[in-house]
């Protein structure tokens, strides 16, 4: 069969798009493990890359201080960092590619918002140091999918209405979520109150390894969840109606990236509080660099998301060593102007 | 001979939508074989009979049949798998290539990604499109993008094993003349080929050129239905859309329809 010159062309191109996607996710896998152990090495005590191979090969000669410094302070840390990023972009991947809406965050069907409410109720009462200080988190995972049930309720369903219908009513909750939120502020002793305005700027200084198993057991199934919507979720693309026409059970579909969502970000904010545009940004980076699959945006985002919070933790412990800054105030500082580089770009298409 | 059992059937189908009869008892059959050519003013109802037929809006009363089986009772990955449907509208997918596009009309099948680029490439070759393969759907132009999303709808139904349904709802609309006879002359190959066909139409012309049967429809009822050599009448047609209609039976141009200002 002769094909047209123009033909194999594009088939040329077909090919080199496909190796330039697989490449670059290829890169994200490689930057990513690179990222965690570069982060590791930094901070009060630096350590240096032959200390490094020591602790993670379980050389003997490493001094007990830096190996509890190291496996049981640094490395929980950055993990926690790398899977509550991982977790907000894979969020973020989900509803962006269910609302068809490149201005959609995972905050959107009020899961954070409901978090926080759970929290500050949490730190009005002054419980948060009860169960080993698990009673904060609890509250927070609770308060978070409470509202996304609360948000279900306003909706009859997330099945019936359109997704227009579920966006507005998100932001309706959202507005109550807030005002609640601001009246516990507004009463709260001056203590709380500190307590409060840091867990909404967010942090991953309360890491440690039980609660890494615990984000872990809620990321697989909600990572899991969204893989298996990946190719119904280019099918929304289209619309819901030439979506179902294709064969997506749209109700099923919306269903379960909603669960997923309010499951990935209910159990990333219960650990390190309100955390910022992580959710926004990473989704775009990825469909930027890796097309518009969502099997290669889902994958790309979570390796984005997660880096990127890795990065911004080392910030945000180290900019102004010995105190802390709030990782919230990084990714936003950051993740603000590069939006905007973003949306500044003549190739970038943004249609709402 | 006996005709053929029609694939998709609508039996007095009545749909409401605020308290108006959008349709009302709206009965047809889109026969393997075929092209069926629905028509009719603008607010006729042609657009609500296509989602009526494809599943997506269930009838207040009435009842649609795919293949003998109550529409209500299938999934919608099995549905997709006998019946396709190119919708008057539908988004474009940013980010994704044309390729990626067309191959999502084979979700249903499940099939291997090999097998779902090797047909949706088919589809572009045989659309004319193999050259925008690689080209951003959102950076096509709108006609382009109709004649992609065409091209999806073909694949969804191509090598089913059993002849498929599909449903065509102003397929041409974006299309300048000549692309809107590929399109349609593709249509036609597919009903020729045994598949059933029910395309949405304005231009009476092009559904003299390419329809088998015509089905005219009038503030939500079926007027009449019938080969399109008997539906082609002027005093059907001109009835129908309360303007002047002279038809033309030209042996080397075959039917026309020329339609006079309003008022004359």
């Amino acid at each position: 069969m002769s094909e047209e010159p123009a033909a194999s062309r594009a088939r040329r191109d077909i090919a080199s798009r496909q190796r330039r996607t697989h490449g670059r996710l290829l890169t994200l896998v490689v930057v990513f493990p690179a990222l965690l152990v570069i982060a590791g090495a930094i901070g009060a005590v630096p350590l240096g890359p032959r200390e490094l191979w020591g602790l993670i090969s379980g050389a003997p000669d490493v001094p007990d201080v830096i190996r509890s410094v190291f496996w049981d302070i640094r490395v929980p840390r950055v993990v926690l960092a790398a899977l509550v990023g991982g977790s907000l972009a894979l969020a973020g991947a989900g509803v962006q590619g269910l609302f068809r809406n490149p201005l959609a965050d995972p905050g959107i069907i009020g899961v954070s918002a409901g978090a926080a409410v759970g929290a500050v109720g949490c730190f009005v009462f002054g419980w948060q140091g009860l169960l080993g200080g698990w009673v904060l988190p609890l509250m927070a995972f609770a308060g978070g999918l409470a509202s996304v049930l609360l948000l279900r309720l306003f909706n009859t369903g997330f099945e019936g209405g359109g997704t227009a219908r579920l966006i507005l009513a998100g932001i309706a909750l959202n507005a109550m979520l807030g005002s609640v939120l601001g009246f516990a502020l507004v009463s709260a002793s001056d203590n709380a109150l500190r307590s409060m305005t840091f867990w909404t700027l967010g942090s991953c200084a309360g890491a440690g390894w039980p609660q890494n198993v615990v984000l872990l057991a809620v990321l697989v199934p909600g990572a899991v969840l969204l893989g298996r919507n990946a190719r119904a979720l280019d099918a929304l693309q289209l619309g819901e109606a030439q979506a179902a026409h294709l064969g997506v059970a749209v109700h099923r579909v919306r269903r379960e990236v909603i669960i997923a969502c309010a499951l990935l970000v209910g159990a990333a904010t219960a650990l390190a509080g309100i955390i910022g545009f992580i959710g926004l940004v990473a989704p775009h980076m990825a469909r930027l660099l890796l097309g518009g699959l969502h099997r290669h945006v889902l994958g790309g985002a979570f390796l984005m998301g997660g880096s990127l919070l890795v990065l911004a933790d080392l910030g945000a412990r180290t900019l102004v060593a010995p105190a802390e800054l709030a990782v919230g105030i990084i990714t936003a500082a950051v993740g603000g102007p590069f939006f905007l580089w973003l949306l500044k770009r003549p190739s970038t298409r943004v249609s709402l | 001979m006996t005709a053929p059992v029609p694939l998709l059937t609508a039996e007095k189908v009545v749909l409401t939508r605020d308290g108006r009869r959008i349709l009302d008892g709206v009965s047809l059959g889109v026969v393997p074989g075929r092209l069926l050519a629905v028509i009719g003013p603008n607010g006729a109802g042609k657009s609500s009979l296509s989602s009526v037929l494809s599943g997506w809006w269930q009838p207040d009363a009435g009842e649609v049949f795919l293949h003998g089986r109550a529409m209500a009772d299938y999934s919608a990955e099995a549905r997709a798998r006998l019946c396709s449907v190119m919708r008057q509208e539908s988004a474009r997918p940013d980010g994704l290539t044309v390729l990626e596009a067309v191959e999502i009309g084979r979700l249903s099948h499940g099939a291997g990604e090999g097998e779902a680029a090797e047909i949706a490439w088919e589809m572009l070759v045989r659309m004319g499109l193999e050259e925008l393969a690689a080209r951003d759907c959102g950076r096509l132009s709108g006609g382009e993008w109709q004649r992609v999303a065409f091209a999806r709808s073909v694949a969804q139904i191509w090598n089913a094993g059993t002849p498929g349904v599909l449903l065509l709802d102003e397929p041409v609309s974006c299309l300048d003349p000549a692309h809107q006879h590929r399109l349609l002359g593709e249509a036609s190959a597919l009903a020729r080929a045994g598949h059933a066909v029910l395309a949405i139409l304005h231009d009476l012309n092009l559904t003299a050129d390419y329809a088998d049967d015509v089905a005219l429809l009038g503030g939500g009822r079926l007027r009449v239905c019938g080969p399109v050599r008997e539906i082609m009448q002027p005093e059907i047609l001109s009835d129908i859309y309360s303007c002047t209609v002279e038809v033309l039976d030209d042996p080397g141009r075959g039917l026309r329809a020329l339609l006079s200002r309003p008022g004359r």
